[in-house]
């Protein structure tokens, strides 16, 4: 959250005066490394792991589902507390290797990857942390007189959990649209707030430009909150994907770097990019309306 | 047996007490006074008294004070300050005199463009090198930002000075990070000497004396940071009748009263400013709720007790606020209140007693609601301090002294800040430190030389009370190896770090017109400014020297080559320097550095080498006066990682522990200033800035994560943003005063003049409206013209 807040100001300033152009630049290319977006949870039937390999930054395909790099051929094996319990498989609609293994809170969790090249990848074991629930999800209508104009502040209501040490991420989706923009990234840690009683927490907030977008078809927008406890080494790595994409344009930007995660070349300090995300979550839904 | 430290002692004392058996056997006495403006009683810092048929000479220090021994004879005797008139008098030296010599301005030189405010000769004779001074006459008139004239902003067209890059806060000396710069106003440290983020700098022209740059060969006097020192004085206040001056600009306005409080013995003066553009900004409904403004305040008192003591009080006060209503506010700013005894022991031997507090805080916050909170961080400084200047003869004078400074760092402090908020507290533990230093020095010359050699000792004590944590590999590798805490009482020395800081300058005269001078200097620095943004931000918290950091150190060499042609109507100049730097700090990728209790955990420590040749050459007299620099340098970092235990997370380092270039390694830059009178009316003045980019990261590659394009980086620094240049340009209308008091001026500016966008940073993010595809995006800050006018006044 104090990122978001410093940068807040900062970037408020900075608007006033500066100006952004879009620009063509030579880069450097480099050789493939893998990359793991992979996510368990206590919920879903379909836990699932979606490998692939870095590209030249410029060399984006029109396709993203056909043309994109993907390894379809690695072996994944998912362990909980230390013990191998399924071989995922590929499934060629979903471009994702799946299982229908549904994981425990509490218990530990570990994704092996061996690749079509015979290198061995292991995650780090993360425990599967404990959500609360979202005990109230509503909307606030706001008309500013600042550069923030009207906007709808979606409101949240939680109990923070009591010990330290816990981890969230927020995720939204307006009209069933996943909003995952680099500034629609939402996550927190629980330093500040730790075992309070979280009320009208603005967790997102849709500006008018959106509400017209999103209310062509109906006059209202259905707002779907997912809450998710999510482990430190994802919310560090959270922290830097935010840095490093939604922040990177400013005076204030951090150094441009690697995003480190938590799958790494078995026996070495060498890592695959990406994340093994390993999560609890609570859903909630709110309808807004213009007024 | 005697071990090395006391034989390093036994070599120095006999070092300066060889210095008394140079004193002559002849009787001798001393001519010593003030030299002030007989107008307004302030101090002529650097004016000459000059014996010519002795051809010897001194010159007065920075409260005006001089002092010279010679044999007992009748002498004529100079006193002269350039834009002054000189006054030629015999002096019958068969006793001690003390004599107190007002300068009158000269008339001619009103009309003529005079851009020093020191001997005319001191570029090729002073032994001091690699220092900028600019006249508050000249930095008046290059044209800046809004037309606001800027102490910082000006310095900065000097060889050897630069910045990240166009609204930076601070700059880079000699290839050093912005916290490598000691700050000073009226011996006061400044901690962030910006305003608005860096556009506008701290100090308040109207309200400066002189301000002076020392890039290398820094005197023994001063301390405590690695590449620089820059001295700003505020002026003391008219003693003889009461002035005022100001000025109304685009954005802020100034006002500056001064007058006697008794004249000739006390003076006051005080000078404030304030930014507006919230006023405007709030006639528009839909900024109606917005804050964004600065102000800042500087006050002086001045009291001449006697000929042989005269007390200073002056102070600072500035703030910058922005903030939405209710919902987020924001606030940070310096403060600092200096109190100085100037008194004379005798003669011969000048003291200056000084005792300052000053303070460095920021806050941020909503005041409001569920989500109301008020974050806090401060740094707080405490200072006394004796400095001695002896003038043992007319070949050696003699500096020492010693000063205790005390430190409380408060790095951050959030709270819930309304009875309805969630938000807990949680507090980055403080910590305090002393550094206590003594120094020795002397200017001596023989001959065709003069040589300045001195000797700096200081020592830092982080003390408790504190609880430090233990981890389990003895280094600060990550949260989850802290194995526990130390506990320490109030004082209890926790870490303490010390040594010697030699430094030796020398001048050999090939002539009158030039000279060769070369230099060397060890500093220690045992702040770190805790930032790994570009441009560093007010929200940067100060990291002392401590169990898991150590202080930085650098040595300096620096060789130069000094030339004044057509009467000193010229100065010509050429510096090489070789910079050694050892300890700075550096971050872990990702690092999170505010509000960390474990911040030691997100450090690396790495070295820095800079070096570099700079040229210039400057006209001082006639109606067209200014100059071209031009600087040609390297400034690179070399941070080699470590693995411990079972931690490897930076085992390559950066860039697999080889040097690669600083953010603010500039490889050429070239500046141009003219400043142009026509007439009594009109003045024309302009600069021209060319150099190259600042070093960048591009992305080797990206890839897609939870729907976004992610780039992917390998080595930094290794790409340049383009080529940054500018032109700038300003006419001041003066406004014909017809005798009377008030005298007035229009300056009409433009800064940018032909709309360059200079970049400031290129990076790249996913299209807004195809998220797929990647873009690069160039920043900059200004990329437009901006013109300005400003209404100046004074009486």
């Amino acid at each position: 959250m104090k990122n978001q807040i410093v940068y807040i100001f900062l970037a408020f300033v900075f608007g006033l005066t500066s100006c952004q152009d879009v620009i063509d630049i030579e880069l450097d290319t480099e050789d493939n490394v893998l990359v793991v977006e992979a996510e368990l949870n206590n919920i879903d039937s379909i836990q699932w792991v979606k490998l692939s390999y870095t590209a030249d930054y410029f060399n984006n395909p029109d396709n993203v589902a056909t043309d994109y790099t993907r390894e379809q051929n690695a072996t994944v094996v998912l362990l909980e507390n230390g013990i191998v319990v399924d071989t995922m498989t590929y499934n060629i609609n979903t471009f994702q290797f799946e299982s229908a293994f549904t994981g425990t809170i509490g218990n530990t969790y570990q994704l092996r990857i061996v690749t079509t090249d015979g290198t061995v990848y292991a995650s780090a074991e993360e425990e599967l942390p404990n959500v609360p629930p979202i005990d109230s999800l509503y909307y606030i209508k706001n008309n500013y007189n600042d550069p923030r104009g009207i906007n709808w502040d979606i409101m949240l209501e939680t109990q923070e959990l009591p010990e330290e040490g816990n981890y969230y991420q927020w995720k939204i989706f307006l009209n069933g649209a996943y909003q995952d923009g680099p500034e629609d990234l939402a996550f927190t840690d629980d330093s500040w707030v730790n075992g309070s009683y979280i009320e009208e927490f603005d967790v997102y907030t849709i500006d008018e430009d959106q509400f017209i977008e999103n209310t062509t078809t109906q006059p209202y927008i259905d707002v779907r909150l997912i809450q998710m406890a999510i482990t430190k080494s994802n919310y560090e790595f959270l922290y830097n994907l935010q840095t490093q994409t939604a922040f990177a344009s400013t005076p204030f930007a951090s150094p441009p770097a690697e995003i480190k995660g938590n799958v790494f070349v078995e026996g070495t300090s060498e890592r695959a990019l990406g994340m093994f995300v390993v999560t609890s979550y609570d859903v909630d839904t709110v309808r807004v309306f213009e007024n | 047996m005697t071990s090395r430290k006391s034989k390093n002692w036994n070599y120095l004392l006999i070092l300066f007490a060889s210095l008394l058996q140079l004193q002559a056997v002849a009787q001798k006495f001393t001519l010593s006074g003030y030299i002030k403006d007989s107008s307004s009683g302030e101090d002529l810092i650097g004016a000459t008294i000059a014996f010519p048929e002795l051809t010897t000479g001194t010159t007065a220090n920075v409260y005006g004070f001089y002092s010279i021994t010679l044999p007992a004879g009748t002498y004529k005797v100079e006193y002269t300050y350039i834009g002054y008139q000189k006054i030629t008098e015999t002096i019958v030296l068969d006793k001690d005199i003390t004599k107190n010599v007002e300068l009158a301005l000269n008339s001619e030189s009103l009309k003529e463009v005079v851009v020093s405010s020191e001997r005319e000769d001191k570029n090729v004779k002073d032994v001091q090198m690699s220092v900028e001074k600019i006249s508050m006459e000249t930095i008046q008139k290059i044209p800046q930002l809004l037309g606001e004239a800027d102490v910082v902003k000006s310095i900065q067209l000097r060889p050897g000075v630069t910045t990240v890059g166009e609204g930076a806060t601070g700059f880079n000396v000699r290839g050093g990070n912005i916290d490598q710069n000691l700050i000073l106003l009226d011996d006061a440290p400044i901690f962030n000497s910006s305003h608005l983020f860096g556009f506008f700098s701290t100090f308040n022209p109207d309200a400066i004396k002189s301000a002076e740059l020392y890039k290398g060969g820094i005197p023994a006097r001063y301390g405590g940071r690695l590449s620089s020192v820059f001295d700003v004085r505020q002026r003391d206040g008219n003693l003889k009748e009461f002035h005022g001056q100001g000025g109304i600009g685009v954005l802020f306005s100034r006002l500056t009263l001064e007058g006697p409080i008794a004249k000739d013995k006390a003076s006051f003066l005080i000078s404030g400013r304030r930014s507006y553009a919230d006023l405007f900004l709030r006639l528009n409904p839909d900024f109606a709720d917005v804050a964004a403004y600065f102000y800042d305040l500087n006050a002086k008192i001045n009291y001449k007790i006697n000929d042989n003591n005269r007390v200073y009080l002056s102070t600072y006060f500035g703030r910058d606020i922005f903030g939405f209503g209710n919902d987020f506010q924001t606030a940070w700013g310096n403060s600092s209140v200096s109190a100085r005894w100037n008194h004379l022991f005798s003669e011969k031997l000048f003291s200056n007693v000084t005792v300052f507090y000053s303070n460095y805080g920021y806050s941020l916050g909503a005041p409001e609601g569920t989500q109301a909170f008020n974050w806090s961080s401060t740094i707080e400084n405490v200072n006394a301090k004796m400095d001695f200047t002896h003038y043992v003869n007319p070949s050696n004078t003699l500096e020492y002294g010693f000063n205790l400074l005390y430190y409380n760092f408060e790095p951050g402090r959030i709270e819930g800040s309304d009875e309805n908020s969630f938000f807990n507290e949680l507090e980055v533990p403080h910590e305090h430190a002393f550094e206590p230093a003594v120094y020795i020095s002397n200017e001596q010359t023989i001959g065709l030389f003069t040589l300045k050699y001195g000797i700096r000792y200081s020592h830092f004590f982080n003390v408790g009370a504190s609880e430090i944590n233990l981890y389990r590999y003895g280094q600060p590798t990550t949260e989850e190896d802290i194995i526990g805490t130390e506990t320490y009482d109030t004082y209890e020395n926790i870490a303490d770090y010390g040594g010697f800081e030699p430094r030796i300058a020398v001048n050999y005269l090939l002539n009158d017109v030039s000279s060769l001078k070369a230099s060397y200097m060890r500093t220690r620095q045992y702040l770190h400014l805790v930032s790994n943004t570009t441009s560093a931000t007010p929200v940067d918290v100060w990291k002392p020297a401590g169990k898991y950091v150590e202080p930085a150190t650098s040595d300096q060499y620096a060789l130069g080559y000094f030339r004044n042609l057509k009467a000193n109507t010229y100065e010509f100049s050429a510096e090489a320097y070789y910079k050694d730097m050892r300890n700075l700090l550096d971050y872990k990728d990702g690092a999170e550095l505010l509000l960390n209790e474990n911040v030691e955990t997100e450090f690396l420590t790495g070295n820095g080498r800079a070096y570099g040749l700079e040229l210039m050459l400057e006209k001082k007299k006639g109606k067209f006066t200014g100059w071209i620099s031009y600087t040609l340098s390297r400034s690179e970092m070399k941070v080699e990682g470590y693995s411990v235990g079972n931690y490897t997370e930076v085992e390559d380092g950066i860039n697999q522990g080889d040097w690669y270039p600083s953010n603010w390694d500039k490889t050429h830059d070239l500046t141009i200033v003219g400043s142009y009178t026509f007439n009594e009316k009109w003045d024309l003045s302009g600069t021209f800035s060319f150099m190259t980019g600042r070093p960048i990261t591009y992305p080797t590659g990206y890839y897609y994560y939870d729907g976004k394009i992610v780039p992917n980086y390998r080595y930094r620094n290794q790409d340049r943003v383009p080529t940054f240049h500018r032109l700038d340009l300003s006419a001041t209308y003066h406004f014909p005063d017809k005798g009377k008091r008030f005298r007035s001026s229009l300056a009409f500016g433009v800064y940018n003049v032909y709309g360059r966008k200079n970049p400031y940073s290129i990076s790249v993010r996913q299209e807004q409206y195809h998220a797929y595809q990647a873009e690069a995006v160039q920043l900059s800050i200004i990329g437009i013209p901006v013109p300005s006018i400003t209404w100046n006044f004074k009486f």
